[in-house]
């Protein structure tokens, strides 16, 4: 009796242990040490096989200042620009981070690949469809690994929602209605480049909106978009007395994107997507 | 938004729906337990779908993880280009339709 | 001088309209007496000056039991169609209650509006959006009052939300979202399939019951004009010999011909945009609350299980106060007021002051619009632009 009682603690508390060879590491450089590069650090940190060697900004100093912060030394980090950092052939990178703002995704991920980089992307994936192709054009002639930051992915009830799909147990889909967002949620945390149409180009859609996109489509198989009806808005953010502005009326005149879309969307397979975010 | 939310995720099928309620934010996560509506032997009822907490690493950690990985061992991407073109398609249909005042066809490039 | 000029001129329009039908009263016919009709009938009988002289059915026979159900003796009913009832010069009709399947909607309207009768339409306005045309070219040249049969005008809940829009407490509105509809609520039996077949029916959910969603929050919104609509329709559950509510008659799905859900997304007029949904049958209990979003204030209708005819509870004002975002509570109005009654009294006294049409066709036929152009669009797999012509 004893025994079998072992037995089933050791079946419920066995895991699948990803077993990670520390003496192969990689060489990883991060481009855009900003806000969200503290995430990605963060986890690096943590990675037995990785040697964060290199890092740049766009604003002198910030890379630097960013691996002093986060406690991680001897990185290289006098580079103007990710051009620089990546013609740097001294530093044998083997993958980047690229943490900017929306509009210098692409043409740092294009360089990277064309340097034989992977390279991890933050999201949304870049601004325009055309950028995004030119990228996926880098991607596939250079061989390297794209992987796009969709964190959701790796948490199990999002995963869920794609077993439940998948297994039939809905039947055929034919309607899907997603999206959400904040009552007052405009970001402007550290400035203004989530709101400037030169660093950012999308607001709320790029932001959060790609969230409650990728939710669905991985759900069901990702099929391919037909057409869009869409409707974007920015009564919010061209309102200088945006409470959330506090004493930067200013904010207003410089928020050039969305603050608040919507849109119909035909996916192949006949369904209706419906959506919309603040 | 002058609302709290517009509303959940619901997911409608010819044999049931899926109602995943919404985050105060950007559905980066499922805002409480799911439930699945359909039909057993003739009656409507919903099976409610317990949150997972599965104590793992951060969903951070296991998106670096992953990718880590697909670069040491030449596996795929985890989250690929191939799927994400057509969530910035979607994204830039919004974006396109938006400023004509019009439906638009969604023409992916060639890679 | 010019001000009495044209007071004059005001009052001698009233002459014209105005017919004094303080010592007669009003004579009714009705073109269909099924379903719907009860609640017509009901309602007439509450008022005081109205006499109900005449009836039609297709269906041989049930005019006259229709009649008798209320203990009504010595109504003409033994006509084989409208067309003949309307040819009855004897009746002296002054207007019909149009309770039909959707697809006699528009010919008996037409046929009322031209033997110069008062006609008092049950919704859906028509099938399609050039019928609903012709309905409106016969009444502007009768000079007949139209009506067309939304009782959730006369629920005070429901002009509470026109108000709350109208009076700019939630700013410029910009995006709305409504419908919503039944779970399993496909209104069909072996003994009544009228709603389920396209040649009785012509539209399905759409018109049965998405009509009454879109007419909530375009009254609000004061009657804006559609411009595009790109739609969907399908008819999964309605063409499952197995649903649930066919109880084994799977004949049922064989017949079923319109939709049991529909989708659309309308660019309206003022830079509005409409997301709506529709259904008879889903997975789901309800997709949504109305929600009306604008840039002073949100207003959250709660959804009803059905048909968006009542507020389904109190409603909320999502705002700002004073840097604080709060919400308003908009307690449920308890009316004494019966729809049906202030529906037909409202037609009535359109009749006897010579007034405009308590629902009228200019405002529905964008109601319309929308339904037919969700089809229209359903069909290509594209979006459409909403033509509406010179009437």
């Amino acid at each position: 009796m004893a025994e079998k009682m072992d037995a089933k603690l050791d079946y419920n508390q066995k895991k699948e242990e990803v077993v990670v060879d520390a003496n192969r590491k990689l060489r990883i450089g991060i481009i855009g040490c900003g806000w969200i590069a503290d995430s990605h650090i963060d986890s690096y940190k943590r990675m037995p096989d990785v040697e964060i060697v290199a890092g740049c900004d766009l604003i002198p100093g910030k890379a630097a200042a960013f691996f002093k912060k986060n406690g991680v030394e001897g990185v290289k980090t006098d580079y103007a620009s990710h051009k620089e950092m990546l013609d740097d052939e001294s530093l044998q990178l083997d993958a980047v981070s690229i943490c900017t703002y929306n509009r210098q995704h692409a043409e740092p991920a294009i360089y990277a690949l064309n340097k034989g980089v992977h390279v991890m992307l933050e999201k949304p994936f870049t601004v325009t469809i055309e950028e995004a192709a030119e990228v996926m054009k880098a991607e596939k002639a250079s061989g390297k690994v794209l992987s796009i930051g969709f964190q959701p992915r790796l948490d199990p009830n999002m995963q869920m929602i794609k077993k439940i799909v998948d297994s039939g147990e809905l039947g055929q889909i034919y309607y899907i209605q997603t999206g959400g967002g904040r009552r007052r949620g405009i970001p402007t945390p550290f400035g203004t480049s989530f709101i400037e149409d030169k660093t950012a180009g999308l607001g709320a859609l790029a932001d959060i909106g790609c969230y409650s996109l990728d939710m669905v489509l991985n759900a069901i198989g990702y099929p391919k978009p037909l057409t869009v009806t869409g409707y974007k808005s920015d009564f919010f953010g061209k309102d200088p007395n945006y409470v959330g502005y506090g004493a930067h009326h200013e904010y207003a005149d410089l928020f050039g994107v969305d603050d608040f879309a919507a849109a119909f969307v035909r996916l192949e397979g006949g369904i209706i997507l419906d959506f919309r975010i603040a | 938004m002058n609302i709290d939310t517009p509303g959940d995720t619901i997911i409608l099928g010819t044999k049931g729906g899926l109602r995943i309620p919404s985050t105060d934010c950007w559905n980066g996560s499922v805002g409480g337990p799911m439930k699945i509506y359909h039909e057993v032997c003739g009656l409507q009822t919903e099976t409610v779908v317990p949150i997972i907490n599965d104590h793992g690493p951060s969903l951070f950690d296991r998106k670096i993880r992953s990718f880590l990985d697909a670069c040491k061992n030449g596996t795929p991407a985890p989250v690929p280009s191939s799927q994400i073109i057509y969530n910035q398609a979607i994204l830039d249909g919004i974006a396109k339709s938006a400023k004509v005042g019009r439906e638009v066809e969604i023409v992916i490039p060639e890679i | 001088m010019k001000q009495d000029r044209s007071l004059d001129a005001y009052k001698s329009i009233q002459e014209e309209k105005k017919t004094p039908r303080a010592d007669r009263k009003l004579r009714i016919g009705f073109i269909g007496t099924g379903g719907i009709a009860h609640a017509h009938i009901r309602a007439y009988l509450h008022m005081p000056d109205v006499e109900i002289v005449a009836g039609c059915d297709i269906v041989p026979g049930r005019a006259a039991a229709f009649f008798k159900e209320f203990g009504l003796e010595g109504v003409r009913c033994d006509y084989k169609d409208h067309t003949e009832m309307l040819a009855d010069p004897s009746l002296a009709l002054d207007a019909v209650s149009i309770c039909t399947y959707n697809r006699q909607h528009a010919p008996c309207a037409i046929a009322a509006l031209k033997a110069g009768l008062h006609v008092l339409l049950e919704k859906p306005f028509t099938v399609t959006l050039d019928e609903a045309i012709e309905v409106m070219r016969a009444e502007k040249e009768s000079g007949k009052i139209l009506s067309i049969g939304f009782q959730p005008r006369f629920d005070e809940n429901m002009k509470m939300i026109r108000k709350i829009v109208q009076s700019g407490e939630l700013g410029k509105v910009y995006y709305v979202q409504t419908g919503g509809g039944r779970r399993r609520g496909i209104p069909a039996n072996p003994a009544k399939t009228s709603f389920i077949e396209d040649e009785t029916a012509g539209v399905g959910a759409l018109g049965d019951i998405g009509c009454y969603s879109l007419d909530l929050v375009l009254h609000a919104l004061g009657d804006p004009k559609p411009l595009t609509v790109s739609g969907y329709v399908s008819n999964y559950f309605g063409k499952d010999p197995g649903y649930v509510a066919y109880r084994g008659h799977g004949e049922l799905a064989d017949k079923f011909g319109v939709d049991d859900f529909g989708a659309g997304f309308i660019r309206l007029e003022g830079d509005v945009m409409l997301d709506f949904r529709i259904s008879w049958a889903m997975n789901m209990d309800t997709p949504g609350d109305t929600i009306i979003l604008g840039t002073k204030g949100g207003l959250r209708i709660p959804s009803t299980d059905c048909w968006n005819g009542t507020v389904g509870g109190p409603m909320k004002i999502y705002h700002e106060v004073d840097g604080q975002q709060t919400e308003t509570v908009v307690p449920i109005i308890n009316q004494p007021v019966n729809l049906w009654d202030a529906k037909i009294r409202s037609f009535l006294d359109a009749i006897i002051e010579g007034g405009s049409s308590p629902v009228p066709s200019t405002q529905i036929i964008y109601n319309q619009a929308i339904i037919d152009g969700i089809v229209r669009s359903a069909t290509i797999g594209k979006e459409i632009e909403i033509e509406i012509p010179e009437i």
